[in-house]
Formats: structure tokens, C-alpha cells, sequence
């Protein structure tokens, strides 16, 4: 059921890093709070991706770059 | 079937963009149209915010390195989600170059993860075979909202290219999605009239009818009665 004041978009916003439209606080609370898990785990698929895609870059690259490559890649 | 809603092409890209299965998200089918795209842009921006250091050191990869070994790099190292998103920060010239030294298959798994609004300045710069290539692929993977959002944004020679190397039935499935009824009319208009009559035929075939006539009522007079000539409905 929806709350009367609106659903709690902490989570959400803590995911988006900013708030999300304010019609959001129209749905129900585990609507909303699913909806903050599927953003939060797309965020944590990315970060995983970019640790991934750096080995996996890491390992192409022919052996005389590889050193100005990690230069580049690695903060 | 018939045309998609705007909410239903906004819940798909959504879904697209955060890989879950659009069921999940009904909840928010009731929500303003503006506020869901709203939110896909936020989310969006998010995740490139998230990543942009990493993708601009990648884009800066791509321009200290070969050109053959910068695709390698981004089909067998970064793969589709994070080359997408690098997209968005490398020259055009150069992403162009690269594209056309990747398969098919790659871009368009590429293409899958992009909005093509961000990247249109790339996208009409690519020539129209790979353009069409990446279309075929889109078509035999299914994927008819890409094709549909990639057909809204691409050069006139890039989009009938497209329609000539898939099927009648793709193109069908493209129309249903498209949003702009101008690109409609042009989808249309590229067409001959063997294969508008072909369109007719596929519409029938698989029961389509009521979508045919709901895009016959979308174009233009002048392709209404094209569309007519070969049997299909007048948009009356």
C-alpha cells in the first residue's frame, strides 16, 4: 500500500546519486526500494566489468606496450 | 499487436539499460512519461559518471595504440557494455575508423548497450554498409527496439541500406516501434513497390493487419496510396 506521505526515495536517490523524479514517491515502498536494488546492481555489474575489462586488456596487449598501457589504464 | 505506447518504449529502454526483464519494472507503467524518461537519463548518467575515468582512459588507449589493436582491445578486452559507453567520450573520426574494423556481431551487441541520441553525430558518420550489416545482426538477434532507435537517427543511404538486407517481416517488427512518424513515412517511401507489396503479403500472413493499418494511418498521403496500390489498407 502507498504510503500517504510517499514512499521513502532514500535508497533510490543514494542509487541514482541524485533525486529521482518526485512522481517516484507515488509507487508503493517495495517498488521503489526494488527498483533502487536493480540500479544498485547495475552499478556494481559496471564496476566489476571495468576490474575485468582491465586484466583482460592487460593480457592482449603485446608485451612492449603493456607497460605504457597499465601507465594509462591504472589510475 | 499493435504500435508500442511511448511508456512501453520507455520501460523497454529502462530494462535494456539496467538488464532486467521489463516485467520487473511495471511498476512504474503508471508514472508521466517525462519522469520515466527522466529517470532512464539519470540512471544513465549515473553509470557513465560512475565509469567516465575509466572510459576516458580507454578512449585514450584507442588513441595510443594501433588502430587494429584498439578493436581487439575492445572486442576481447572491454566487450559491448563498457565499449558503449567509451563510445561516448572518443573522437567521432576515430570511433569511426574503429567500427569499421569490428565484426558485426560485436557492434551490434554494441549498438544494444548505446543510446543512440548520445552518439548520432557517430552514427551518421558510419558508412551505410556497416550500418546495415549491424541491422541484419540486430534483426537475427530480435533486438527490434535497437534497430527501431537506431533507424531514428541514421542517414537516408544508412537507413535503405537497412531495409534492404532484412526481411519483410523485421521491417514489421521495426515499424511497430518506431516513434517518429516522419522516419515512418521515409521507412515506407525507401520501399519499392515489390517489397511494400511483400510487406502486405507478411502483414497478412502473420496477422498483422490491424498493425499495417494503424501505420497506413501514420504516413503520408502519398504512401497511403502506395501502400493501397499494392493491397494493403488506405489509412481511412
Amino acid at each position: 500500500m502507498t504510503d500517504p506521505d510517499g514512499a521513502d526515495l532514500a535508497a533510490l536517490t543514494d542509487a541514482l546519486g541524485s533525486p529521482p523524479p518526485p512522481s517516484l514517491a507515488t509507487l508503493d515502498q517495495p517498488a521503489v526500494d526494488d527498483l533502487a536494488e536493480v540500479v544498485q546492481a547495475a552499478r556494481r555489474h559496471q564496476q566489476q566489468e571495468m576490474s575485468r575489462a582491465i586484466d583482460d586488456a592487460l593480457r592482449i596487449v603485446p608485451r612492449p606496450l603493456r607497460r605504457v598501457v597499465r601507465k594509462v589504464i591504472i589510475p | 499487436m499493435s504500435r508500442a505506447t511511448p511508456t512501453e518504449l520507455e520501460l523497454l529502454r529502462l530494462a535494456r539499460l539496467l538488464d532486467v526483464d521489463t516485467a520487473r519494472l511495471a511498476p512504474l507503467a503508471d508514472l508521466p512519461l517525462e519522469d520515466l524518461k527522466a529517470l532512464r537519463e539519470q540512471t544513465a548518467g549515473r553509470l557513465f559518471d560512475e565509469g567516465e575515468d575509466a572510459f576516458r582512459r580507454a578512449a585514450h588507449v584507442a588513441n595510443l595504440v594501433p588502430a587494429a589493436l584498439a578493436a581487439k582491445l575492445a572486442e576481447h578486452a572491454l566487450g559491448p557494455v563498457l565499449s558503449a559507453r567509451t563510445t561516448e567520450v572518443i573522437a567521432v573520426d576515430k570511433a569511426a575508423d574503429l567500427s569499421s574494423r569490428l565484426s558485426p556481431g560485436f557492434l551490434a551487441e554494441v549498438a544494444m548497450q548505446i543510446d543512440p541520441s548520445v552518439v548520432d553525430e557517430l552514427v551518421t558518420t558510419m558508412p551505410p554498409d556497416v550500418i546495415a550489416a549491424v541491422g541484419e545482426e540486430l534483426a537475427t538477434r530480435q533486438e527490434w527496439l535497437v534497430m527501431a532507435d537506431f533507424l531514428g537517427v541514421i542517414s537516408t543511404p544508412a537507413l535503405e541500406a537497412t531495409l534492404h538486407a532484412v526481411s519483410a517481416e523485421a521491417v514489421l517488427h521495426v515499424a511497430q516501434l518506431l516513434e517518429d512518424d516522419d522516419r515512418l513515412d521515409e521507412v515506407v517511401s525507401l520501399l519499392d513497390d515489390d517489397r511494400l507489396a511483400g510487406l502486405v503479403a507478411t502483414a497478412e500472413r502473420t496477422g498483422q493487419q490491424d498493425l499495417l493499418a494503424e501505420l497506413a494511418g501514420a504516413v503520408s498521403a502519398d504512401q497511403q496510396a502506395r501502400l493501397a496500390s499494392v493491397g494493403g489498407p488506405d489509412g481511412s
